[in-house]
C-alpha cells in the first residue's frame, strides 16, 4: 500500500468520527468579531476558554463558534493589533456573541497576553505566518512604497528573488508556486514595475496570510505556497480617508458606511508619475515613460445578522511606451502593457451557531501586450509595419465553502469549487501595409486553449485531547484540457503534541499537484513576459509532497516566540526551457510544449523563526538553512544542479521601535548566500558553423565559451539594510505621517546578475552588474 | 519513420537568414524592427529609466576546471582524413597559452578494432592530416583516439552517410523584369530519393561574383540566399532537431537550407527553391551557380544546432555549452557526403 494511500485510510477515519462522537449537554457560541473603530470584521482573532482549555479563530469572515460545557463561561479575545478583552457570560442555550475589539494604539507589554489567545501553540497549522498589515507599515519600504510581498520575502523558508524584486520562492519552489488569493480570487502576476513592486495596495489591505507547508485540504492548486489577503470592507461606523504622496508614487483611500453599520464601501488608488515628471523634459518629437496604477474597490452589506455579501474588485496596470517622430510624418511607436483584473462577489450566510458557509464567484484576467507600428515613407508612399503580441490568462470560477462545529472536539470544513481557465500562450500577428494595402502578413497560429478545473474537499480539526489535535484532510481535484483529463487525489495532515503550557510539537504531510505552469526566463527578472501555460496532453501537472516537522516554544510569558522547523519536498514535472531555448523561441519558433523539459526537483532545509510580538519593540530573527536542486533528462546532462534561488543560508532581522507616540523608527538586515548562475569557465576553439565554413570569409576554427554545469557557480552574497523613521502628528482628527528612509542604506552593491567581458589579453573577466544602491525616500501621509 | 502529423515550422532569424524587410529596410537606415527588438528596447529602457546602473569589476573564482583536448573533424569522402587538436583553455590562463593547438598528440583512426590511419601532424596547416592520404568511406564507422602528454585520452565515433542521389536538377526563369529589389526570380527544381531511416540534409547555392577584390581574385564564393516558402526544409539546424508546428507563409529567406526525412512519407522529396540574383549579375556570370546537397551525421547536426543555439544567445535563457561527441573531451567528429550540380543560368528568352 502507497503512503498516500495508508495516508487516505487514516484521513477516512478520521473524517468519519465527528458524527459518530457529537457531544451532547453542550452549547455553542458563534457570532462575529468586528474593530470598534471601523466595524471591520477582524480575522485571526483568538477566542480562549481557559477552564475547559477550548479555544479558536475567527475565521476570513470574522465568524467563530466554540462549543462549550456548562452555562457560565469566562472567555479571552485577543488579536495582535487589538486589546484583549475578557467576557463573562451565562447562558443554557445555544447564544450569538458578536464582540468589538478596541485597537491597540498603545504598547501591549503591560497587559496580560499569557494563555489568552489560541497562538500558533494550539493549532495544528504548522508553517504559517499572519502579517498585520499595520506590521507591514511601521516597517522600511521602498521608494516610500510599502509592500506586503517584501515583507513576506523576510519570513524564513521565503527567498527573494533578484535584487528589489518582489518575487517568492517558497521552500525550493518556482515563482508559479505560489497561490496569491486576493479576497478569494487568484492574481497571476502580482507586481509593479517589472517585478521590484508587488501590486496590493497595502491600504487596501486587511490581513495577510502566509502558508508555506501543512496545507488545509481547502487550499489546492499550487505546490509550494498561499498568500491569502483580505482587502479592508470600509469603515462601517464614518467616513475616513488616507492619501499619500512619494517619490515614487501617490495613494488616495476613501472609505466609509453607506448605512452605518450595515453597510459600507472602499475605493483606493494608487498612480506613479515618472513618466509625468519626464515628459516637459523630452524633446517634442519623443515621448516615452512608464507609469503603474491600481484601484481596489470593494463594498460589503449586512443584509441581516445571518446574511452578508460582499462585492470586490481590484484593477492593476502597467504601461510602458516609446514615440519617436520623423520628418513626413514617419514614427515609431512601441509599448508594452500588462495588467491584472479581478472581481469578486461573496455571500456569507450563517445557517446556525454550527455551520457558516461562503459561496463565491470570481474572475480573474491577467493580460500582456505588446505592439509596435513604424511608419516610414517611401516615393511618397507610407510604408507600415505593425506587429502584435499578446498572452494572458482569464478565469472563472465559482465555490462553497462550508464550516461545521459538531462538537468542541470538532471542527470540519467542507466545499467544492470549480475554475474555467483560458490561456493565450503568445499570439504574434505582423502587418505589412504600402499605402492602404496588406502586402504581407504573418500570424502565429491560434494559441488560445481551455481548461477545466475541479476541486472537492473536506478537512477536520480533530482534538484527540487536551494535548493532540490533528487536521485530516483531503482534496480532490481534476483538469480537462484538450481531451484530456487528470485527477488528483491529495491527502493532508497535520498534527500537535502539546507538551506544556508553553511549548507544542508539530508535523505536516501534504501532496499538492497544480495545472498550471510558469514559463519563466532564467535571467532572474521577472518579466511580464512570463507565460503562464497550462498542463496539457503533452505536458504533465506538476506534483508535490512535502513533510514537514517543528517545535513551537513561548518565552518571557508569551512575549516571544521560538519556531523551528524543518522540511522536505519532492516536486515532479516542473518544466524549463530546454538548452539554448528560450521565451523568444516560443515566439518565434512553435509552441512552447516543444521547447520544454520536463524534470524533478528536490528541496530541503530547516527555518528558525524568533519573533517578539509585543511590546514597544517588535520584530524577528529569522534564519533558513536550505538546499534546492533540480533534475532534468536534457539539461546539465541528467545531472542534478541547484536551482537558481538555492541559497545556503538566508537571515533577516527586522526591528520595530516605537520611540512615542509620535516617532517610531524601524530597520531590516538581510543576508543570503549568493544565487546560483551559469558562467564560463573556459575556451576552445572548434569547427565553425556550416555558414562561416563555406563562404568566402570561412574559417577553419571559431572560438567558443565553454560553461560550468548548470548554476555551477554563485554570485557574491547578498545583504542589505533598509531603515526608516515615522513622525506622527494629530491636528484636528487627522494624523499627519512623514516617513523618510533608505533601501540599501549602506549602498552595498548586490550583483543581480553577472556580465562577462575580455580584457586586453582576451581573456574573460567578469562585472557585476548591481542595479539599486542607497534609495532614499520620503512619503507624507495623511489620514482622517 | 515516425509516424507523425507533418509539421511546419516558422524559423527563428539567424545569421543565416533574413527577411524581405531587412532587404527594404537597408535603403532606409532600417534593420529588422519587429517584436524582438522591440521587447531588447524596453528591457534596456527600463534598466536606462528605473535604475541607475553599476557595473563593478570583481574576482569570482569560477567553479574548477581543467583542460581538455578537444577535436575538430568533419570528414567527408572527398577529402583526406584530417583533425585539429586543441587544447581547451580555463577563464584566467589565457595568457599563459599562447596557442591552443596540440602538436604532440597521437591521433588514430579505427574501423572496428582495426587501425586503418594514424594522422601525422603538419605544422604549416596546424592540423593532423592522413599519413597514406586516405579518404573515408561512406556508411562506414569510424572511431577517431586521440593520446596527448597530460591529457586524458578522447575518442569518438561518427560515419559519412552515403552522398546524397539528387537528380533531375533543373533551373528556370520566373521573370523577365527585375523585381522591386532589382532581383530576377529564378528557380531550381530537383528530387530526392526518400532514404531508409531517419537521414539530415542540407543544401545551398554558391555563386562566384565577378568583381575582383583586395587579392586581385574574384570575390566569392557567396552563398544564395533562397526565398523560405516550403514548409520541407528549414533555415536553421536547431529547428530541424526540434520540428515545430507554426506558421503561414513569411518572408523570409535564408542561405542554407536543412531537413530531414523525419516526417516524410513520399518515395521522393521534391524540391522547388527560388531565389534572386542582381540582374546586373547574370549576365557577368562566369562559372555559373554551384547547387550543393550534403547528406549529414546526426553528430554533425547536433554540433551545428548548438552553435545556433550559443549564437542565438541572448540572455533570456540559459547559456548552452556546444554538442560534442567526443567521450572524454570536446569538440565534434562528425560525417558528411556531397553532391554537387553546376547550374546554368537560363537567360532571357531561354525558357
Amino acid at each position: 500500500m502507497s503512503k498516500i494511500s495508508i495516508a487516505m485510510v487514516i484521513i477516512g477515519c478520521g473524517l468519519c468520527l465527528p458524527v459518530a462522537f457529537g457531544q451532547d449537554g453542550t452549547i455553542t457560541v458563534s457570532g462575529t468579531v468586528t474593530d470598534s473603530e471601523t466595524g471591520e470584521l477582524v480575522v485571526g482573532a483568538a477566542l480562549y476558554v481557559a477552564a475547559q482549555d477550548v479555544g479558536g479563530t475567527t475565521n476570513q469572515y470574522g465568524y467563530y463558534s466554540l462549543t462549550l460545557v456548562g452555562d457560565s463561561v469566562r472567555m479571552v479575545v485577543s488579536h495582535v493589533a487589538y486589546t484583549p478583552q475578557i467576557l463573562t457570560y451565562s447562558s443554557q442555550e445555544d447564544l450569538v456573541l458578536d464582540i468589538s475589539l478596541v485597537p491597540s494604539t498603545l504598547a501591549l507589554g503591560e497587559l496580560e497576553v499569557t494563555a489568552t489567545a489560541e497562538s500558533s501553540l494550539q493549532t495544528t497549522q504548522m508553517s504559517a505566518i499572519s502579517i498585520p498589515v499595520k506590521d507591514v507599515e511601521n516597517l522600511p519600504s521602498i521608494l516610500g512604497e510599502t509592500d506586503v510581498l517584501r515583507i513576506i520575502q523576510l519570513l524564513p523558508g521565503v527567498q527573494s528573488g533578484v535584487e528589489g524584486s518582489t518575487g517568492l520562492y517558497v521552500r525550493g519552489g518556482g515563482p508559479d508556486q505560489n497561490l496569491y488569493l486576493l479576497d478569494g480570487t487568484q492574481v497571476y502576476n502580482p507586481s509593479h514595475l517589472f517585478g521590484f513592486l508587488g501590486t496590493f495596495n497595502s491600504d487596501a489591505i486587511k490581513d495577510v496570510r502566509l502558508l508555506k507547508g501543512g496545507f488545509p485540504a481547502r487550499y489546492g492548486g499550487r505546490l509550494s505556497s498561499v498568500i491569502d489577503l483580505t482587502m479592508k470592507e470600509g469603515n462601517m461606523k464614518r467616513f475616513a480617508g488616507t492619501g499619500s504622496i512619494g517619490f515614487l508614487a501617490s495613494r488616495l483611500t476613501l472609505e466609509g458606511p453607506i448605512k452605518r453599520d450595515r453597510a459600507s464601501f472602499l475605493i483606493s488608488a494608487r498612480r506613479s508619475y515618472a513618466d509625468l515628471l519626464i515628459r516637459p523634459f523630452l524633446p517634442g518629437d519623443e515621448d516615452f515613460g512608464y507609469y503603474f496604477s491600481d484601484l481596489n474597490v470593494k463594498t460589503n452589506v449586512v443584509l441581516n445578522p445571518k446574511n452578508r455579501i460582499y462585492l470586490s474588485g481590484y484593477w492593476g496596470a502597467d504601461r510602458l511606451h516609446s514615440r519617436y517622430e520623423y520628418s513626413l510624418g514617419d514614427e515609431d511607436r512601441e509599448s508594452l502593457s500588462w495588467s491584472n483584473l479581478t472581481a469578486t462577489a461573496r455571500w456569507n450566510h450563517i445557517f446556525g451557531a454550527r455551520l457558516f458557509s461562503n459561496v463565491l464567484v470570481g474572475y480573474t484576467n491577467y493580460a500582456l501586450l505588446v505592439q509596435g507600428k513604424y511608419r516610414y515613407t517611401s516615393d511618397n508612399v507610407a510604408n507600415i509595419w505593425e506587429d502584435r503580441y499578446e498572452s494572458g490568462i482569464q478565469d472563472l470560477h465559482a465555490r462553497v465553502d462550508l464550516e461545521f462545529i459538531p462538537s468542541s472536539n470538532h471542527s470540519l470544513r467542507f466545499g467544492v469549487g470549480a475554475q474555467q481557465h483560458s490561456f493565450l500562450t503568445g499570439a504574434y500577428e505582423e502587418i505589412y501595409r504600402v499605402g492602404n494595402a496588406i502586402t504581407d502578413s504573418t500570424a502565429s497560429p491560434n494559441r488560445r486553449t481551455n481548461g477545466s478545473e475541479f476541486q472537492v474537499y473536506i478537512e477536520d480539526d480533530w482534538r484527540l485531547s487536551s494535548k493532540i489535535r490533528l487536521n485530516l484532510g483531503v482534496h480532490v481535484s481534476s483538469f480537462l484540457i484538450e481531451g484530456r483529463t487528470y485527477f488528483s487525489v491529495e491527502p493532508r495532515v497535520s498534527a500537535l503534541w502539546n507538551l506544556n503550557s508553553r511549548t507544542s510539537v508539530k508535523a505536516s504531510f501534504a501532496y499538492m499537484q497544480q495545472y498550471i505552469h510558469l514559463l519563466a526566463t532564467t535571467s532572474g527578472l521577472s518579466l511580464p513576459t512570463d507565460l503562464w501555460v497550462p498542463a496539457t496532453a503533452k505536458v504533465q501537472p506538476q506534483r508535490s509532497l512535502q513533510v514537514a516537522g517543528g517545535v513551537v516554544r513561548t518565552l518571557f510569558d508569551g512575549m516571544f516566540e521560538l519556531s523551528v522547523e524543518g522540511y522536505y519536498k519532492k516536486m515532479n514535472n516542473l518544466i524549463e526551457y530546454e538548452e539554448g531555448a528560450d521565451y523568444f523561441d516560443t515566439v518565434f519558433g512553435g509552441t512552447w510544449e516543444d521547447r520544454v523539459e520536463a524534470g524533478r526537483g528536490l528541496a530541503y532545509g530547516g527555518e528558525i523563526f524568533f519573533q517578539k510580538k509585543s511590546g514597544r519593540t517588535t520584530g524577528w530573527v529569522g534564519y533558513t538553512l536550505s538546499w534546492s536542486r533540480r533534475k532534468f533528462d536534457k539539461i546539465n546532462n541528467g545531472r542534478w544542479f541547484p536551482y537558481r534561488y538555492d541559497r545556503r543560508h538566508d537571515a533577516s532581522v527586522v526591528v520595530s521601535h516605537e520611540i512615542n507616540s509620535r516617532l517610531d523608527i524601524s530597520a531590516t538586515w538581510v543576508y543570503g548566500t549568493g544565487q546560483a548562475v551559469t558562467l564560463p569557465v573556459g575556451y576552445m576553439v572548434s569547427a565553425p558553423h556550416l555558414w562561416d565554413s563555406i563562404n568566402s570569409w570561412g574559417s577553419r576554427l571559431s572560438e567558443y565559451d565553454i560553461q560550468s554545469s548548470r548554476n555551477g557557480a554563485r554570485l557574491p552574497a547578498y545583504h542589505r539594510l533598509d531603515i526608516g523613521l515615522r513622525m506622527h502628528r494629530t491636528m484636528r482628527r487627522v494624523r499627519r505621517t512623514l516617513s523618510v528612509g533608505a533601501y540599501n542604506s549602506y549602498s552595498r552593491r548586490n550583483a543581480i546578475s553577472i556580465i562577462t567581458e575580455r580584457d586586453e589579453d582576451g581573456d574573460l573577466i567578469f562585472k557585476k552588474f548591481s542595479i539599486l544602491p542607497i534609495l532614499p525616500s520620503i512619503s507624507y501621509q495623511l489620514s482622517f | 519513420m515516425q509516424d507523425e502529423k507533418k509539421l511546419i515550422v516558422f524559423p527563428t532569424t539567424s545569421s543565416n537568414q533574413r527577411s524581405e524587410y531587412d532587404r527594404f529596410a537597408d535603403g532606409h537606415g532600417g534593420g529588422q524592427i519587429s517584436f524582438l527588438m522591440c521587447c531588447s528596447r524596453f528591457i534596456g529602457l527600463l534598466i536606462f529609466i528605473l535604475l541607475p546602473a553599476c557595473e563593478t569589476v570583481i574576482e569570482i573564482d569560477p567553479p574548477e576546471y581543467d583542460p581538455e583536448l578537444s577535436i575538430a573533424s568533419n570528414f567527408t569522402p572527398d577529402s583526406i582524413w584530417s583533425a585539429i587538436i586543441t587544447r581547451t583553455v580555463p577563464v584566467g590562463s589565457l595568457s599563459d597559452t599562447p596557442s591552443p593547438l596540440v602538436s604532440n598528440a597521437s591521433v588514430s583512426v579505427y574501423q572496428g578494432e582495426s587501425l586503418i590511419d594514424r594522422l601525422i601532424y603538419n605544422s604549416d596547416r596546424g592540423e593532423y592530416v592522413s599519413s597514406q592520404g586516405l579518404k573515408p568511406r561512406a556508411n562506414i564507422p569510424y572511431r577517431m583516439v586521440v593520446e596527448a602528454p597530460g591529457f586524458r585520452s578522447v575518442s569518438a565515433t561518427s560515419m559519412a552517410p552515403f552522398p546524397p542521389d539528387i537528380a533531375d536538377v533543373a533551373v528556370m526563369r520566373l521573370s523577365n523584369t527585375p523585381n522591386v529589389f532589382g532581383e530576377i526570380d529564378y528557380q531550381v527544381n530537383f528530387r530526392l530519393p526518400n532514404r531508409p531511416g531517419l537521414n539530415y540534409y542540407s543544401f545551398f547555392i554558391l555563386v562566384q561574383y565577378p568583381e575582383e577584390g583586395p587579392t586581385g581574385l574574384p570575390y566569392g564564393p557567396d552563398y544564395v540566399y533562397m526565398d523560405y516558402d516550403s514548409r520541407r526544409w528549414y533555415c536553421n539546424f536547431a529547428d530541424v532537431l526540434n520540428p515545430v508546428e507554426v506558421a503561414v507563409a513569411d518572408d523570409l529567406g535564408c542561405a542554407i537550407g536543412v531537413l530531414s526525412d523525419r516526417i516524410v512519407d513520399e518515395p521522393t522529396l521534391d524540391f522547388e527553391i527560388r531565389f534572386g540574383l542582381y540582374e546586373e549579375l547574370t549576365g557577368s556570370l562566369q562559372e555559373g551557380l554551384l547547387l550543393v546537397f550534403l547528406a549529414l551525421s546526426p553528430e554533425f547536426v547536433e554540433y551545428q544546432a548548438s552553435i545556433e543555439e550559443q549564437e542565438d544567445f541572448d540572455g533570456f535563457g540559459q547559456p548552452a555549452n556546444l554538442y560534442t561527441n567526443i567521450e572524454g573531451g570536446r569538440g565534434i567528429f562528425a560525417g558528411y557526403s556531397g553532391a554537387y550540380r553546376i547550374l546554368d543560368i537560363p537567360k532571357f528568352g531561354d525558357e
